[in-house]
């Protein structure tokens, strides 16, 4: 299932021939890749002094002198049931396969606007392709899985998800991003598209090992009255900083950007969302909880941005933290740049330890403290991934946080 | 005094629409050129006959204000001209302390400002600045006796030096910013003032500050402090004649609340539509001292003005409530700093905006928690109305949170007037503008009715011609 070339390229100009001949794309896909290492030389780095850098350091993710990792993807289906028609295949292939959905990058495009992106898409060495058939929905969720393995040298990996729902198609995708230990540089790259009327469950699951630092860029645009569910869940890594974006493109547009953190150790997680309304009469809900725990800390810019005359615009966000050590550091920076008048905008950001009165309760029923601690962590994740369908997901994803909460509390 | 010919000149310049855009025709003991230099800073500490140690201050500050670059974030700065300002202007050559005494032009501008009778009515001290210098001032005897001390800061650095030496540039270092540098530097004006230990001052000190002349600059100093178990609530307002040129406001307010004081700094600011308002307020509250700004911003072009309260030791409590009015061609870029640098200390943010007409109200605020301040409570709300679909609003703020034992919320939102409110209105006879002018008064009660009387009917009374012509 998962593979690695034995002679990793190293993360120079020259190596993206031999990596689109190794991934078997088509000429046009390697035209596109040197597209995209011209804009990489010619856009600025990142610096410290701009907004969105001012929490995490930009040049944690210096690619210089990196191998590059790549890996293809697994792919299954949660849950029990009936088996699914194959929607989805590594990136690489859906170039030849599916090339009517990728007309960005046979006609010139795409152009970039940070240096990383221009990174990705001239070093891609992975990633995944998944097509929503119209107007049918697909019950069972479909789990994409990349596992970077154990190597030597420092390594890069740059996977590239694209996900197209047609008109009227519903699904369900859950991507895995996770590595073994060691010096690994990720950078994925995630775009969704929704036509008219489709609709999508995302779940991006960030489980990197302890080396790896990863910068993720996640965008979605949604036509006329789609509706998306986007969930990220931030349990590994040393240093994440992720930048989730939805474009409201179509009237009666509905996204939901919800976001689950669970820092510990030394763990730095930094999440920027954008919700940004173009066109009237669409929807917005974000909701991200952060359990920090430990010396960790953690970073959520979130902005609600309504453009001239996107009127009858209804967007909610919310953060809360719950700060389960003395010496874990939350930030959040929660924004509304409005420019029509008819809308409902709010935000909300809460700071908390543990409910003093939550847990005297708890104790009176009987509950041990350190039980009343994990109920009291618990609640706080229930109330994100309850807001997704599917019972075989949220069991999943429960369990993931249970994972991950039992390794950061111990026993 | 203007005569009749000059009189009809200024007249046309006066733009209808804004009641505080009369002008009196120039006429100064001292007016710099414009643009600022190492000699003209020396002149003014001269002409000042201030202290040696004084000068350095302000030399030094011009030095860290020529190296500061301009802010990049905020409002739009490009248009302010630091060269095409004058610094320094000085109406008369004392300040007096009789009413008779004062100038005639003077006279007449703070008449029809309605500082006399609202003195003559039950003000405690005024204290008018109209461009650098305090022209007129004067203080109840019964506050004397108290050993209240309510003068000019040029006058307090006269009879106090100590004083002033010892707090001067405590809390608002000259490095803090580009604007709190050039203040420092060129500062003319402002008040002064100490409450001695446990003494309650229970009216409000009152001061009126006014820009004149054309492209000139405004940069009044403030300093209260108050000792232990005391208290003052202490007021200002602004406006200013309306010209073609763009000028400068750049204040710095500090404030000290020793333990167990508090201290309520109220402002309205109406400057004309053509200022640019940059001013630097920031508090330090001791053990148990309370600290409250109530800061409503109706005029100028531009405003960027964050007040800071700094919690500096245990059951300090700081308190801002502002409002922000952004019509025409205005942005209001305004909010609020708590720093909680010591336990059990507590903070609570109210802000309100209104944009209308093509403005922009921006709320940029921080909440900022160190690592050793356990058991913090803090509240930030920021509420704002855009009244028509070519205004903007934004919120912009930041919790920078290092400690657990907390409990921090913010709550924002951003909507148009109810229409149900309106047809509700409107059923019992209102029209649709007064009906808006009602909604518009009732979101700023809570702001309103923390103003001593005379003001919250002003304040009602700018709202109302703001609302002007809003519907339609």
């Amino acid at each position: 299932m998962t593979t690695m070339a034995d002679d990793m390229l190293n993360l120079e100009p020259a190596s993206i021939e031999a990596l689109s001949r190794q991934m078997g794309e088509p000429d046009w896909a390697l035209e596109a890749r040197r597209r995209a290492l011209a804009a990489f030389v010619e856009l600025p780095c990142p610096e410290r002094t701009q907004e969105a850098w001012r929490r995490t350091r930009p040049d944690l993710f210096d690619p210089q002198g990196r191998r590059i990792a790549r890996v293809t993807p697994a792919f299954d289906l949660l849950g029990e049931g009936e088996p699914e028609p194959p929607v989805g295949m590594p990136f690489e292939q859906a170039l030849s396969h599916e090339p009517g959905d990728f007309q960005d990058l046979r006609q010139g495009g795409p152009v970039f606007q940070e240096k990383d992106s221009a990174m990705n898409a001239a070093w891609r060495s992975g990633g995944a392709w998944v097509g929503i058939p119209r107007d049918r929905a697909l019950g069972r969720p479909l789990r994409i899985a990349h596992e970077v393995p154990a190597f030597q040298a420092p390594g890069a990996f740059f996977p590239h998800t694209r996900i197209v729902g047609r008109r009227h198609g519903k699904a369900t995708v859950v991507e895995s991003f996770g590595s073994a230990e060691g010096d690994l540089l990720a950078a994925p790259v995630v775009d969704l598209h929704l036509e008219e009327g489709a609709s999508l469950q995302y779940v991006l699951v960030s489980r990197w090992g302890e080396g790896t630092r990863a910068l993720t860029r996640l965008q979605a645009r949604l036509e006329r009255n789609s509706q998306l569910k986007v969930l990220f869940l931030g349990l590994g890594g040393a240093t994440t900083k992720a930048f989730l974006t939805g474009n409201l493109e179509g009237e009666g547009a509905k996204s939901e950007f919800l976001g689950l953190v669970f820092a510990s150790g030394g763990q730095h997680f930094d999440v920027d969302t954008l919700q940004n309304h173009h066109v009237p009469a669409g929807s917005s809900d974000v909701l991200f909880n952060c359990a920090l725990n430990q010396a960790s800390h953690s970073v959520f810019t979130g902005n609600i941005f309504v453009a001239p005359g996107a009127q009858k615009t209804d967007a909610y966000q919310k953060n809360r933290n719950l700060l389960l050590s003395g010496k874990a550091h939350a930030d959040s920076i929660p924004k509304l740049e409005i420019l029509a008048n008819d809308v409902r905008c709010t935000h909300g950001a809460t700071f908390t330890t543990y409910d003093q009165d939550q847990q005297f309760y708890l104790q009176s029923r009987g509950l041990q403290d350190a039980d009343a601690r994990r109920l009291i962590i618990t609640g706080f994740f229930q109330e994100v991934i309850e807001r997704l369908e599917g019972p075989s997901l949220v069991a999943w994803l429960a369990g993931l946080m249970q994972d991950k909460m039992e390794a950061s509390l111990g026993t | 005094m203007a005569d009749a010919s000059t009189e009809a000149a200024i007249v046309q310049q006066i733009r209808s629409d804004y009641q505080y855009g009369f002008s009196d025709a120039e006429d100064y003991v001292f007016k710099s050129g414009k643009g600022l230099t190492r000699e003209l800073i020396m002149e003014i500490s001269r002409i000042k006959q201030e202290p040696e140690w004084m000068l350095e201050i302000r030399l030094k500050a011009f030095e860290v204000f020529k190296s500061k670059p301009m802010p990049t974030w905020g409002a739009d700065l490009s248009g302010i001209d630091f060269d095409d300002i004058h610094y320094y202007v000085r109406p008369s050559e004392k300040a007096e302390t009789d009413w008779d005494d004062v100038p005639e032009y003077i006279k007449n501008t703070f008449d029809r400002l309605g500082i006399p009778e609202a003195e003559r009515k039950f003000l405690a001290g005024v204290s008018a600045q109209y461009e650098s210098e305090v022209v007129y001032h004067s203080i109840r005897e019964d506050l004397e006796k108290l050993g209240v001390i309510f003068l000019d800061m040029d006058g307090a650095l006269r009879q106090f030096p100590e004083i002033v030496r010892q707090y001067f540039g405590t809390v608002i270092p000259m490095a803090d910013n580009k604007f709190a540098a050039l203040n420092t530097a060129v500062w003319s004006g402002g008040s002064f003032i100490y409450v001695p230990e446990g003494v309650k001052v229970d009216i409000p000190l009152q001061a009126y500050f006014r820009i004149n002349a054309q492209s000139m600059g405004q940069f009044e100093r403030t300093l209260i402090i108050t000792a232990p178990g005391s208290f003052v609530h202490y007021i200002e307002g602004c406006t200013a004649p309306v010209y073609s040129k763009d000028s400068l406001h750049a204040a710095v307010v500090e404030l000290i609340a020793l333990e167990g004081s508090k201290i309520r700094y109220t402002t309205i600011q109406n400057w004309s539509n053509n200022v640019y308002n940059l001013v630097t307020k920031r508090a330090k509250a001791f053990r148990n001292a309370a600290v409250e700004w109530i800061d409503g911003n109706l005029g100028s072009k531009i405003t960027m003005k964050y007040p800071a309260i700094f919690l500096m030791e245990e059951g300090a409590r700081g308190e801002v409530l502002s409002i922000a009015f952004a019509g025409k061609g205005q942005h209001q870029d305004a909010g609020a700093k708590m720093v909680h640098l010591a336990p059990h200390t507590s903070s609570t943010v109210l802000s309100k905006s209104i944009s209308k007409d093509g403005g922009r109200a921006s709320y940029r605020g921080l909440v900022k928690v160190l690592p050793k301040a356990e058991k913090i409570r803090s509240n930030v709300r920021c509420d704002a109305l855009i009244l028509d679909p070519e205004s903007r609003s934004d919120t912009y703020p930041t919790m920078d949170i290092g400690n657990q034992d907390v409990h921090i919320g913010h709550e924002a939102t951003v909507s148009k007037v109810g229409d149900e409110q309106v047809f509700y209105l409107m059923s019992r006879g209102l029209s649709e503008d007064d009906a808006i002018t009602m909604i518009v008064n009732g979101f700023f009660e809570p702001f309103t009715k923390e103003l001593p009387l005379e003001y919250a009917v002003e304040l009602n009374r700018l709202i109302k011609l703001e609302m002007e012509g809003s519907v339609g």
